[in-house]
């Protein structure tokens, strides 16, 4: 035992040190965590162990969704049923089945936006913890200028799309919910136009800001990484023009400290993309199934003749749309910017 | 964000108004056609408006900010590296030279100084132990000529 203990003491005072930062990326959310692998294997298998995680949480919302979906079908058939009698009333039925219908749904989107609004601020934040590490990870490798502005780009693109949604996009799709049951309820042309409208500004503002940034990162991408590649390039020129013995040290101790740097951004970049992932796909599926349902009930509802309780419900899965661009929009940002760290530099 | 907020409020309920108002009033007839044109141009007031009046300030606190992050980190990260090189870059040139020594048979202790370059190259050592004035000599001319430390800057005790 003694010696065992001198062995790790003298390991410790003798080892020598191949980075003095350690690179490691922060835990995932809570409710990440669950879906995460326990043991790391290949990057596919890890990706497919956080997606069979999620499709497996899926049930609960599934039934929850499905129910509703009967539920509205049922209504539809109802109004049907009781419009096609003979008397004045079918205009108060449709109000009053379209009404019905925007209440049933009103519940579960309420809940959804929530849910949607949520993973955007969980994905920024952890954004926010996760890209100076890695920004780090890429300087100490010798990409200083691309992790700068690898790390600016992202920032500013993640603060003005998570600002943007909270701000002027979420309260767009309750904008756009309103305009659509008032339209349905009342037939009016011009609140269906207000509601086209809010819902291209929600589309084209996600659109143009995911446009902007893949540009921008493949642009400065290029011009940065070559000037980086440069330095390095320099580096190597400098270290071979020295006397050998002091050349071949600069080189060992400069690839020794970059390997292990390398090593560690590679790791941290990995699990900070399944993190990412992990926190995004829970919420998605559970959107992506109501938007996919709500689309087949919108349909099916159409068969019966209501126009404005199959409009309404074509609108409402249209507003699980914008949520599923809007979180997936924050999630594509890290993405991408977490493979341009992995890629390093050149 | 707060005023975009009450702006995209404000436009939707002076358009549930207009509509309640069109559906109240009926599709024929002349006040149905006065109250089209009252409620358009309520409808255009409502979202023109606001954006006449909209100050438009660059965003330049938040980039400045951020690019200060990002230099503060890549900065703090490059220090890290390089001190970790020059670590390494100092404990093997002192091997070296402790390494020229036993083969001569000498016991020293050496510490190499590095330069602040970008680079970190050996520019000065001092040396200490009991060493013959031949085996300093021979060792001198190795670590000028292998580790391109000048005699001047080799500091025997």
């Amino acid at each position: 035992m003694r010696k065992l203990i001198v062995l790790i003491l003298l390991a410790v005072i003798f080892a020598v040190p191949v980075s003095a930062q350690e690179y490691t990326a922060p835990e995932a959310p809570d409710e990440a965590l669950g879906l995460m692998p326990v043991e790391r294997t290949t990057f596919g298998q890890d990706l497919w162990t956080v997606v069979k995680g999620a499709v497996g949480k899926l049930q609960p919302e599934l039934a929850a969704a499905v129910k509703i979906c009967v539920a509205l079908v049922a209504i539809t058939m109802a109004v049907s049923l009781v419009s096609s009698m003979p008397g004045k009333s079918a205009k108060v039925v449709e109000l009053v089945g379209v009404i019905t219908a925007a209440s049933l749904l009103l519940q579960q989107t309420g809940s959804m936006i929530r849910t949607g609004a949520e993973t955007v601020t969980q994905l920024s934040e952890y954004g926010k913890l996760l890209l100076p590490v890695m920004t780090a990870a890429l300087a100490a490798q010798g990409g200083i200028t691309t992790s700068g502005t690898l790390y600016v780009s992202t920032t500013v693109f993640d603060a003005l799309l998570t600002a943007g949604i909270s701000a002027i996009l979420i309260p767009l799709v309750y904008c756009f919910l309103a305009l659509s049951v008032a339209s349905c309820a009342t037939g009016q042309d011009i609140l269906k136009k207000l509601c086209d409208f809010a819902k291209w500004l929600s589309t084209w503002l996600l659109k143009t800001a995911l446009y902007i940034f893949t540009g921008f990162i493949g642009v400065t991408g290029v011009v940065s990484g070559t000037a980086d590649a440069t330095a390095l390039k320099a580096t190597k020129l400098t270290m071979s023009g020295m006397i050998p013995v002091v050349g071949g040290i600069l080189s060992e101790a400069s690839e020794a400290v970059l390997v292990g740097v390398g090593v560690m951004k590679s790791t941290a970049g990995t699990y900070g993309l399944l993190a990412v992932i992990a926190i995004w796909i829970a919420p998605f599926l559970q959107i992506g199934i109501r938007y996919l349902l709500l689309k087949l009930t919108a349909a099916v509802c159409g068969v019966f003749g209501i126009k404005q309780i199959s409009a309404l419900i074509s609108a409402f899965s249209d507003a699980m749309g914008l949520l599923l661009g809007m979180t997936s929009a924050i999630c594509i940002i890290l993405l991408i910017s977490l493979t341009c760290f992995l890629k390093g530099v050149g | 964000m707060q005023g975009i907020k009450e702006y995209l409020f404000g436009v939707i309920a002076a358009a549930i108004l207009c509509a309640i108002v069109s559906q109240l009033v009926g599709k024929d007839g002349l006040l149905s056609a006065a109250v089209k044109l009252i409620t358009g141009i309520f409808m255009l007031l409502t979202l023109v408006s606001p954006v006449l009046n909209l100050k438009i300030s660059a965003p330049g606190e938040i980039f400045s900010d951020i690019s200060l992050q990002a230099d503060q980190i890549t900065s703090s990260a490059s220090d890290s590296t390089r001190e970790t090189i020059s670590g390494i870059i100092k404990e093997k040139t002192e091997a070296y030279i402790l390494d020229k020594a036993n083969l001569h048979g000498a016991a020293l202790t050496v510490d190499v100084s590095l330069s602040e370059s970008e680079i970190p190259e050996p520019v000065s050592v001092q040396i200490s132990g009991n060493v013959s004035p031949y085996t300093r000599k021979i060792l001198s001319e190795t670590i000028e000529k292998d580790l391109g430390i000048a005699t001047e800057a080799q500091i025997w005790n």
